[in-house]
């Protein structure tokens, strides 16, 4: 026997003489091997029933068979002390009666004398930990664990650990004890615990589940699933697991703060207020709960009532800077900015060292028009939080708003550098780029403009307005594929990039696209409406349509003038003057060419200068025929040098067709006659027309001074009479004797020639058919036809006809 | 001789003042509905005592009466007479004098319609050639009645026949009753017409003015005369009243005097063709081009929203 062996021996003897009161039989002989080993196969069978007998709670049979047991033991050790299973069977005896102390009392000294003997070990740990004596057991403990056979170490281990909130430490001699015994499910549930308390959610829930499948109804485990589910933020999941509990469980209060947290986290206020309200119903002078309410209140617009949730919270807890941010949010929302202020004031006051309740009052002050004051104030707060991004920001925008631009550069910059995804600091950013671009613009510094616009694209790649001005500056330098590069890159199409749109499109020569481009950004109100106007003025003038050119070059005058501009309208308002008279409008087109007529100048072409003089001479006239005035400037132009040659033979036909024609219209017959012999071109037949309106106007007059005679030969003159003419010079023939007249009356014309056959069958006698002749004419609506019933019916008197 | 021709013109017993002026009122009413002479002396007669009386001595009145137009053209040439009361048609035709009053028809109007009688019923057109006779009061009688009865729808000349001219009116439709013509033209309703059938009527016939022939009688005196004939002194003769001035009657009758409607109707001009006479459109065209746009110095500068 080893040095060790002996003193194991000592120790048992020692140790089963403390303890033979209980156990050993009288007179104990020597046991051979076979005995002994007979005896350990009873023991260890009698101990395993027992054990079975104890799992059924069979407690007064599971004793008679340790008291088998331990007497086999001890049979073995009092004829061999040393026999180390003996020892142990009789320590898992001793466990399993929960005679702890008997078990410490002789594991102790076994171990103590072999320390190394992890078996030992292992059932002293068990003793002492349930012994009480948890830190010593532990120790033992933690030596043996690792022997899948020593489960029921890692057992108590896991539920220790977990007692002590020692996770880690715990966590793993449980997943090896589940590795070893995966038959026993309840460690799942423990396991479940375990990975949410160590944050590993999903591991968790998975846990959860397998364990549920066997304990469906415990509660626990179903609560703390739900809560892990909310952790791995699965509020959907979460939220079924709260409201299937809370179904069972209605008054479970944390279940349905749990469920509100979650209907928040979703930013579904409407929800989660009933929520609060039920929670808060059952715990009263809960201040988080009421602060929450409030909070979501606030966000759900209910200002009056969030106000009051707020001050309630306040009231349960007091001092709470919180309470007082969110009444300033709320007066700030109702428009109370100096009751925002006061509550933000208030709010730093008791939380000093709260960054963001700091940076809402410098962000009020601003907001209030003290852009110094809030600047102090976010100035104050980072040199307690210098790292705060948002903090930055706030400070930028202190310094937009003192137009310290370079300044609120850096600051928007440093936010950056700490939360690069930050989007107000990018935007802050390109919106100072921008505006440092637009200054250099404005100085004449395209190429620093173009600088600080890239340095904006780079902050923030979908700040359109950089692009917009980049275009600009491109436009203005004439280079039009560089500036269509540019405004390609916009997100949103707004109305002043449409403008660009428009203007490159334009100048490309892209009209469609530029017209549909000009015309958003009219409707959208582009603040580039010089740009806009023009393009739109070039489209118009383009397609011909005038009286557009005109007006919108106008509009793009009074915003931005310029010579080209005026240019352009001038030669579009002469093209419209031109237009209104072609179709007759003499005043329209006299209107329009006044003001062309005093730009003058801005005609490049002689000839269109010259096109100006006749239009506004003929537009005189076409509005007043019978102006003298009028018709003698046309006719001094007609002559002029202006219209010398054969490029304007046609001007010089048509000027002078229109002073023949006001000469009619004045009843000048001779001049308008002599007029019309100046003109070459027969005009399509208005040359004819006229002179024969002429003839016939002098006849007329003639006739109508009883000169018939002259009247005859006047309408004798037209080679083509007119069917009125044909009678007339019949009538003007009879009226001066001779009756060759009447021969002019015959035939298709108008209704008179009966009046006038009429009149020459009453002089010859033929009365009746003078009546009947008078009758026709009548019922013929002409110039006389009352004249003619009248002698219809004095004839009928007369002769006494029907 | 003398002394006889002055003594027509003295009114018996009466003695004149030496400064009392007189005047010679001739009366020349052929149309009237005086059978004979005698009747319309005794009209104006009477006349001329009532104008005495009117007056109040301030004047004198003696009155003729006149079957002829020649006898009174005479007497009116020798100044003979001062005022007259004459056939309208007669004053129209000579326009002597101022008149100043025109005698109504009965029934008060302006004077008896222009009518041509005939025996029987017949239409006009079977009186064409036919002898047609009326009291020749002037040269143009034929054109009167012709316009005024007929309103001028058959010529003057050439459509009657011959033109028995009667010394008044009386003998002209004893004329057609005696077969000695077709048709008679007289103003309506006049005794002699008795029998006869009015075939047409037309416009009014102004029975009789009266006239101040030589214009000068003072005005009070013409008054106090206008005012004798409204208060009945120139009734009688199928005068039944008088009014103050021409009467449209007498104007009717001037125009009547002219050629006939059918005579003088002139043709009418058919009005004017609408010749389109319009000068040309003005078509010219601009050849200048419009300036490129340029695009001048803009810029927008940013904002930075809460």
């Amino acid at each position: 026997m080893s040095p060790a062996g002996w003193r194991v021996a000592v120790a048992l003897s020692l140790a089963l003489c403390v303890t033979t009161l209980d156990v050993a039989p009288a007179g104990a002989q020597a046991v051979g091997k076979r005995e002994k080993q007979r005896l350990m196969r009873e023991a260890e069978s009698a101990l395993s029933s027992a054990r079975t007998l104890l799992g059924d709670n069979k407690v007064k049979k599971a004793g008679s068979r340790l008291d088998e047991a331990s007497t086999a033991y001890r049979r073995i050790l009092k004829s061999d002390p040393s026999h180390r299973g003996a020892a142990l069977g009789i320590s898992q005896v001793y466990y399993l009666r929960r005679a702890y102390e008997k078990g410490v009392a002789l594991l102790q000294p076994l171990v103590d004398a072999k320390p190394d003997d992890l078996a030992f070990a292992h059932q002293l740990g068990l003793h002492l930990y349930r012994n009480g004596q948890r830190d010593a057991a532990v120790k033992l403990l933690e030596k043996v664990a690792d022997n899948p056979q020593r489960f029921d170490a890692m057992w108590l281990l896991s539920t220790h650990y977990y007692r002590t909130a020692e996770w880690l430490k715990g966590l793993v001699h449980l997943e090896r004890y589940i590795g070893v015994r995966a038959d026993d499910v309840r460690a799942l549930g423990l396991l479940g615990t375990y990975y949410l308390k160590l944050k590993k959610f999903k591991k968790a829930v998975a846990a959860f589940d397998r364990f549920l499948k066997t304990f469906k109804d415990n509660v626990s485990a179903r609560v703390n699933r739900a809560n892990a589910l909310f952790r791995m933020k699965n509020y959907r999941l979460a939220a079924i697991a709260y409201q299937k509990l809370l179904k069972e469980l209605p008054n479970r209060s944390r279940l349905i703060y749990n469920l509100a947290a979650i209907h928040i986290r979703q930013n579904n206020c409407a929800k989660a207020v009933p929520m609060l309200n039920r929670f808060l119903k059952l715990q009263k002078r809960h201040a988080a709960g009421v602060y929450f309410k409030a909070d979501c209140e606030f966000k759900l617009g209910r200002y009056e009532e969030a106000r009051e949730s707020y001050l309630a919270a306040g009231r349960l807890a007091k001092n709470n800077p919180w309470v007082h941010y969110g009444l300033s949010q709320i007066e700030h929302k109702l428009g109370n900015q100096d009751e925002a202020l006061r509550h933000a004031k208030k709010a730093a006051e008791i939380g000093a060292s709260e960054w963001e309740i700091a940076m809402w009052v410098g962000t009020l002050l601003r907001r209030a028009g003290q852009p110094g004051e809030a600047l102090a104030w976010h100035d104050r707060a980072l040199q307690k939080k210098p790292e705060v991004a948002p903090l930055h920001v706030e400070r930028g925008r202190d310094l937009w708003a003192l137009e310290r631009l370079v300044d609120a550069g850096g600051a928007f910059t440093r936010a950056i550098e700490l939360a690069t995804e930050l989007v107000p600091a990018r935007l802050g950013l390109a919106t100072v780029r921008t505006a440092q671009g637009v200054r250099a613009s404005e100085k004449g510094q395209p190429d620093l403009a173009r600088k600080r616009f890239d340095e904006a694209l780079k902050a923030s790649p979908t700040y359109d307005l950089a692009r917009v001005n980049l275009a600009l500056i491109e436009l203005h330098a004439g280079n039009t594929p560089a500036a269509s590069k540019v405004i390609k890159g916009v997100r949103q199409r707004s109305a002043d990039a449409s403008a660009i749109v428009g203007m490159v499109r334009l100048l490309e020569g892209n009209f469609g696209a530029a017209s549909s481009a000009v015309k958003n950004a009219i409707a959208g109100g582009t603040r580039l409406k010089g740009m806009a106007f023009t393009a739109a003025g070039h489209l118009a003038a383009l397609n011909g349509r005038w009286v557009e050119a005109v007006t919108r070059f106008d509009s793009a005058l009074k915003v931005q003038p310029s010579d080209g501009l005026r240019r352009a309208r001038t030669r579009a308002a002469l093209s419209l003057g031109l237009e209104r008279l072609s179709r007759g409008d003499g005043a329209g087109a006299a209107a329009v060419l006044k003001r062309v007529q005093s730009n003058r100048g801005m005609l490049s072409d002689a000839a269109d200068r010259t096109r100006l003089d006749v239009a506004i001479s003929s537009a005189r006239l076409i509005a007043k025929p019978t102006s003298d005035q009028a018709a003698a400037k046309l006719a001094k132009l007609v002559k002029s040098s202006k219209l010398k040659g054969s490029k304007w033979a046609k001007a010089r036909d048509v000027g002078n067709a229109y002073v023949a024609f006001s000469l009619l219209k004045r009843k000048k017959y001779d001049r308008c006659i002599k007029q019309l012999k100046r003109i070459v071109d027969p005009l399509g037949g208005v040359v004819r027309r006229m002179w024969m309106a002429a003839i016939d106007a002098k006849a007329r007059r003639a006739f109508g001074r009883n000169k018939y005679k002259r009247a005859a030969g006047l309408w004798r003159e037209v080679k083509e009479p007119t069917p009125a003419m044909t009678i007339n010079l019949g009538a003007a023939l009879y009226a001066s004797g001779d009756s060759s007249g009447k021969s002019y009356w015959a035939g298709k014309g108008p209704a008179e020639a009966l009046y006038n056959k009429a009149i020459a069958a009453d002089r010859e006698g033929r009365y009746r058919a003078a009546y009947d002749l008078f009758k026709r004419y009548a019922s013929s609506g002409g110039v006389k036809a009352k004249r003619a019933a009248e002698r219809v019916r004095t004839k009928k008197r007369v002769f006494g006809w029907k | 001789m003398l002394a006889l021709a002055c003594g027509v013109f003295v009114l018996p017993a009466s003695v004149m003042a030496q400064d009392t002026p007189n005047y010679a009122i001739g009366v020349y009413l052929p149309q009237s509905h005086h059978l004979d002479n005698a009747r319309r002396r005794a009209f104006a007669d009477r006349l001329a005592g009532a104008f005495t009386k009117a007056v109040a001595g301030a004047a004198t009145f003696s009155g003729k009466a006149f079957a002829r137009r020649q006898d009174l053209g005479s007497f009116l040439k020798a100044g003979k007479i001062d005022l007259l009361v004459a056939d309208g048609v007669y004053q129209a035709s000579s326009g002597r004098g101022k008149v100043l009053a025109h005698a109504l028809a009965n029934g008060g109007t302006g004077g008896p319609a222009a009518t041509l009688y005939a025996p029987s019923k017949v239409s006009l057109l079977n009186l064409k050639g036919k002898t047609i006779a009326m009291a020749q009061v002037v040269g143009g009688m034929t054109r009167f009645y012709v316009n005024m009865a007929l309103s001028g729808e058959v010529t003057a000349k050439g459509f009657f026949g011959d033109i028995r001219t009667a010394k008044d009116t009386h003998s002209a439709l004893g004329a057609v009753k005696s077969n000695a013509a077709a048709a008679a033209f007289a103003p309506a309703d006049h005794p002699a017409a008795t029998g006869l059938v009015p075939l047409v009527r037309g416009g009014a016939v102004p029975m009789a003015v009266l006239v101040d022939v030589k214009s000068v009688l003072p005005v009070e005196l013409r008054s106090a005369l206008v005012k004798a004939l409204q208060s009945g002194a120139g009734r009688g003769g199928g005068i039944s009243g008088w009014r103050a001035g021409r009467g449209k009657a007498l104007s009717g009758a001037l125009s009547a005097l002219g050629a006939a409607r059918v005579d003088r109707a002139l043709p009418i001009l058919a009005p004017a063709d609408v010749l389109k006479v319009r000068p040309p459109a003005i078509r010219m065209k601009a050849t200048g081009d419009i300036p490129k746009p340029t695009v001048g110095r803009a810029s927008i500068y940013p904002t930075l929203p809460e």
